[in-house]
């Protein structure tokens, strides 16, 4: 299976050496042009779940992936390092999702790609071979992965003009003192492009195979690309079994070049690979509520025994409520402080706990346990559940094969507008009117999250509109709609389509079950935690606005990454100050499955010795009357 | 034609009966307008209503319609339309009234050109001693046979206007069966844009017998620009215009330089519309190419569904040459009586063209009362009338069947256009073949009453 794997990476790469991303004999102290990182961050979404987000992120110099003469991979590995180079890619983000992330309970999630499929969004330098190195960009991910990635054609590629530019910039644990700059800048980068979409010095990309299942197949080329693969670390946690048993998963790969947004990368700039995932843990079915568990040994079947000696850090960040009772037979490293106050962080520094070599104040464990002591000790002290602020629900409306609709709410439950961009690609089978698309606005109630107060509708029209028409079998319909959403609204978009017919051979085999059609992408600029944090007192404890974006989840791993490295007293480490810039995040639609109009596939001979005897007995006819005349029968007799 | 008072009283009132009817059932019945104007039967990608509007919007909103999928109407309705838009739903009704109105009127003057020609008949030329038009002296060769074996037996010549006896048309019957037709007001209804090719078509038949060829030849090129299959309507257009006067090549060669020019202007304004030749592969490569397979009632889209990858051009290109094989032999068998051609072409663009719906069999229809002469001759009309009911009450049902109700499958509503076809083949037939006949009798009058076979 590995053999196999690899041997397809390395056919479609054309590499010919061995692959060595790990040296066996380096020890924990990484070189600090070469950093590796693990975290996992174990957090009680609501009352029955549980996310576990687990972060890789491996920084190396450029030069060592440019093309450089001595071209040196210590931790980061060569597959994606020559992909990247090879193929003038400044960014990609691939993510496999499974399950669909729920906004409305969980709040927003660690990671923003959360689409129920494949999604691969990309910025390329422009060129005149961009296509080329696109379909080799493709085909290389496609064969180091193990997924349909070189599916991704003309029929499925966007390149958005609004939406994913203003991409939250990877905060890298080795750069964390330059953190609170970069979200300034991309949001500087981010009103440029809304200025001159076209003036962008990088080509963005972006693709969603909606019908794209994960699998332990992607997941093994993944977790090789890991530094201490599965051998040592919090990899050894990853077991499949517990992996797809659960309510949503969400694997990614991120690659970003500090110079991603700008046409010539500076030498001293540094590349960042994060790998990411992100499951989702339901307790009922994990049996959570009987006993004393070990939270390790419940979510994963497995127990940690060590950490990887190439990281920097390896921390495991329990979320808790600070009101429930605790009993850990080990204590954590330290207590942070969590963005929101209900909640403190257990940290643990898994390689003062685990490594014997280091151990001077506590005693080595041969294996880490975090028992909880009772079941409900990690439930949040309100289980109503966080819906988050921003949230984007589309539905599919009409009934029968021949025509259909979209019908799109977007919520914002803040008390400010928030600044928006809508995007949704349709494929080209459904056609679109645009000029049936029409935006009203309600606004919501306070009291229930989701009743709507107003229930007459103001109509309301977006800041800009981008759409780009379908082509026959080719380019997908892209709408993109500049929204600002006011306080306290829920907009509503609705916009009509043709079904069109396909031919036989085009369809599916399972004709009837469906066409998938992929997630529409709300980017929104959600406000930072420390604005949210003012208005709660108006709101009360459960206000809706105290829910974590993906930028504060990013800070605060970043933010325990740093604090570890000056031991600090118990529960006493401050969560770094939030940044003052506004989030920018995205949020994903639910995929839906059209049902197109569906010939009988057995007809192909009857049609066309049906239509063709229609054809053949008019021109019959006709010639038979154009070419005969009439004559009186018996006439040579008669005269 | 200055008709006295009476004749435009008389069609004011049938007018405004129509427009009654229309207004009624617009404005009375809203949701069954929408409904329609969604009806495969009524309108296909190249004339639906709904497809327009998007067309228009996008044309407003400064992006090229022709960029996408939808729109694959000619350039020029875009303005109009445009300017439509602007105005209450209500003008757009208004002016589709006004067109049926218009095709009646054409048709009045069609039938009135026609008695006026019967009328004055003496010159009408025998069959046989016919000049022979540009079109025909082509094809000499296919003609030599018939007339070989007519001249054996030429006894008794008689003009077409002897033959008919007293039986004269009304020109308020024509115009009242069209207006009338359910079909026609269905069409109306559903906005289809079809009827705009419908008023080029007749306008040239009327323009061409009332002998303003230039007139004629303009709204061809209108008509052939708005859907280019009408283009066939050439020979037919040039035999009524050559068979009353001296016709020589220099008249042809004008005829053809007024179509072509026309033509030319008429793309070239397209072209300075939308700024792009781009509508030539939306509007003329999608219905040469058949790319958009939605259903409707003509042959083309289960074909092509169907058809295997490897076939599918090569019976694209026999689908569409087969329609128009028929043009020159039509006319060079009935180049006496052209306007029958001008029916028969007519007929056959609503049988074979790729996107048919009925309001091409609206026109048929619209045309047949112009030959009552032959309806005696007719032997099939029962069964053409009961296909006809048939398929167009099945059709809808089968289409609920299949795409709403999932209880039926494609074959259903595939049935119901074979079923359409065959009639419209039985009526194309019938009225070929009792013109035939109805020749055969009026040269040999001694042997009406003799059996008479095809040989």
């Amino acid at each position: 299976m590995r053999t196999g794997i690899y041997a397809v990476a390395l056919a479609t790469l054309g590499l010919l050496l061995p692959v060595t991303t790990a040296d066996a004999t380096a020890t924990g102290n990484a070189s600090p042009a070469d950093t590796f990182t693990e975290q996992l961050l174990i957090h009680p979404l609501n009352a029955d779940k549980f996310l576990s987000h687990f972060d890789f992120t491996v920084t190396a110099p450029l030069a060592l992936t440019a093309d450089h003469p001595e071209q040196h991979y210590r931790l980061f590995p060569r597959l994606i390092g020559q992909i990247v180079q090879r193929y003038g890619i400044r960014e990609f983000h691939l993510t496999f999702g499974q399950g669909h992330w729920d906004y409305e309970r969980w709040g927003y999630p660690v990671e923003p790609s959360t689409p129920p499929s494949l999604e691969l969004w990309a910025r390329l330098v422009p060129s005149e071979d961009i296509e080329t190195r696109w379909n080799g960009f493709t085909n290389a991910l496609s064969g180091l992965f193990c997924a349909s990635i070189n599916f991704i054609d003309q029929t499925t590629l966007v390149e958005p003009r609004l939406s994913f530019r203003s991409a939250p910039s990877p905060p890298s644990a080795a750069h964390a003192d330059k953190h609170n700059d970069e979200p300034k800048s991309d949001h500087d980068n981010a009103r440029n492009h809304h200025g001159d979409g076209a003036g962008a010095t990088t080509v963005l990309r972006h693709a969603l195979l909606a019908k794209e299942n994960v699998c332990t197949e992607n997941l093994t080329p993944w977790t090789k690309l890991l530094p201490c693969q599965t051998k040592a670390g919090l990899t050894t946690l990853l077991n499949s079994y517990q992996l797809y048993d659960t309510d949503y998963h969400s694997m990614g790969i991120h690659v970003t070049l500090d110079c991603a947004a700008s046409a010539t990368c500076h030498p001293e700039a540094h590349v960042t690979l994060r790998q990411t995932l992100s499951v989702v843990f339901d307790r009922v079915r994990l049996g959570l509520d009987t006993g004393t568990p070990d939270i390790l040994d419940t979510l994963f079947k497995r127990s940690l025994r060590s950490a990887c000696p190439l990281a920097t850090s390896s921390q495991l960040a329990v979320v808790v409520p600070h009101a429930s009772p605790w009993q850990l037979t080990v204590g954590p490293s330290y207590w942070a402080k969590a963005p929101l106050p209900q909640y403190g962080i257990a940290v643990f520094d898994l390689q003062a706990l685990l490594s014997k070599q280091q151990n001077q104040q506590q005693q080595a464990l041969s294996s880490l346990t975090v028992p909880l002591q009772q079941s409900d000790s990690l439930l949040p002290p309100t289980t109503a559940h966080l819906p988050a602020g921003v949230t984007v629900h589309r539905h599919i409306t009409g009934q029968g094969m021949e025509r259909g609709g979209l019908l799109v709410h977007l919520f914002n439950r803040l008390d400010h507008a928030v600044s928006t961009v809508y995007m949704d690609a349709l494929p080209w089978y459904l056609n679109v009117h645009l000029h049936t698309l029409r935006i009203q606005r309600h606004t919501l109630a306070t009291t229930p999250a989701n009743a709507v107060s107003d229930l007459a509708s103001h109509p309301f029209s977006p800041t800009t509109t981008l759409f780009q028409p379908s082509q026959d079998h080719g380019r997908p319909t892209v709408l993109e709609l500049q929204l600002e959403i006011p306080a306290q609204s829920l907009l509503t978009l609705s916009l009509n389509f043709d079904k069109m017919f396909l031919k036989y051979t085009e369809h599916p085999p399972d004709a009837n079950r469906g066409f998938n059609v992929g997630s529409a992408v709300l980017t929104a600029s959600l406000p930072p935690l420390s604005t949210n944090s003012a208005s709660r007192g108006t709101d009360g404890p459960a206000s809706s606005s105290q829910v974590l974006t993906s930028c504060d989840y990013r800070t605060l791993l970043a933010s325990l990454l740093t604090s570890s490295v000056s031991p600090m007293p118990n529960r006493s480490v401050m969560f770094a100050k939030p940044s003052a810039q506004p989030c920018l995040t995205r949020v994903y639609s639910e995929p839906f499955l059209v049902n197109l109009p569906t010939p009988d596939f057995s007809m192909p001979y009857n049609v066309i010795a049906f239509t063709c005897t229609v054809l053949a007995f008019f021109f019959g006819s006709m010639f038979n009357a154009l070419t005969r005349g009439y004559v009186v029968l018996g006439r040579d007799t008669n005269a | 034609m200055g008709a006295p008072s009476k004749p435009h009283t008389q069609f004011g009132r049938l007018a405004a009966a129509a427009v009654v009817i229309r207004a009624l059932l617009y404005f009375g019945a809203q949701s069954l307008v929408n409904h329609l104007q969604h009806r495969i039967e009524l309108a296909t990608p190249l004339t639906s209503y709904p497809r327009l509007q998007e067309g228009v919007f996008l044309y407003q909103s400064g992006f090229d319609p022709y960029d996408g999928n939808v729109y694959f109407q000619p350039a020029l309705y875009l303005p109009l339309f445009q300017l439509l838009a602007q105005l209450p739903a209500a003008w757009t009704f208004a002016f589709y009234a006004v067109m049926d109105i218009a095709i009646a009127w054409q048709l009045w003057q069609i039938v009135a050109a026609l008695q006026a020609s019967r009328s004055s008949a003496p010159n009408t030329p025998a069959p046989i001693t016919a000049p022979k038009t540009a079109a025909a002296t082509k094809h000499t060769k296919a003609c030599k046979p018939s007339d070989a074996s007519q001249n054996k037996t030429c006894r008794l010549p008689a003009t077409t206007a002897e033959f008919d006896g007293s039986v004269a048309l009304c020109p308020a019957t024509v115009a009242a069966l069209y207006l009338g037709n359910p079909l026609t007001i269905l069409t109306c209804l559903a906005h289809s844009t079809l009827v705009f090719n419908t008023f080029a078509i007749v306008s040239c038949l009327r323009h061409s017998l009332q002998q303003r060829w230039t007139l004629a030849m303009a709204w061809l090129a209108v008509a052939a620009y708005l859907s280019f299959y009408p283009a066939m309507l050439i020979g037919p257009a040039l035999l009524i215009l050559g068979n009353a006067r001296a016709t020589t090549m220099s008249f042809v060669g004008r005829c053809l330089g007024v179509l072509i020019g026309t033509s030319l202007g008429l793309g070239l304004a397209s072209y300075a519309l939308v700024g792009s030749w781009s509508f030539i592969a939306s509007t003329y490569g999608v219905a040469l190419t058949v790319s958009d397979l939605t259903p409707n009632l003509g042959l083309f889209w289960y074909f092509f569904i169907e058809m295997f990858d490897h076939f599918r051009s090569f019976f694209l290109v026999v689908f569409q040459l087969h329609t128009f094989i028929f043009a020159a032999p039509v006319c060079i068998r009935f180049n006496n009586h052209p306007v029958l051609a001008f029916t028969v072409l007519c007929g056959i663009m609503a049988l074979f063209k790729s996107y048919p719906s009925v309001g091409d069999m609206v026109l048929v229809l619209a045309l047949l009362p112009l030959h009552h002469q032959v309806f005696k001759y007719m032997r099939y009309t029962f069964l053409t009338v009961g296909l006809m009911v048939y398929a167009l009450v099945l059709a809808p049902l089968f289409w609920h069947l299949w795409i709403y109700q999932g209880s039926g499958n494609a074959n259903f509503f595939y049935a119901a256009t074979l079923v359409y076809a065959a009639a419209q083949i039985f009526l194309l037939i019938d009225l070929t073949q009792s013109m035939l006949r109805r020749e055969h009798d009026r040269l040999y009058p001694t042997v009406r009453t003799l059996l008479v076979a095809q040989e």
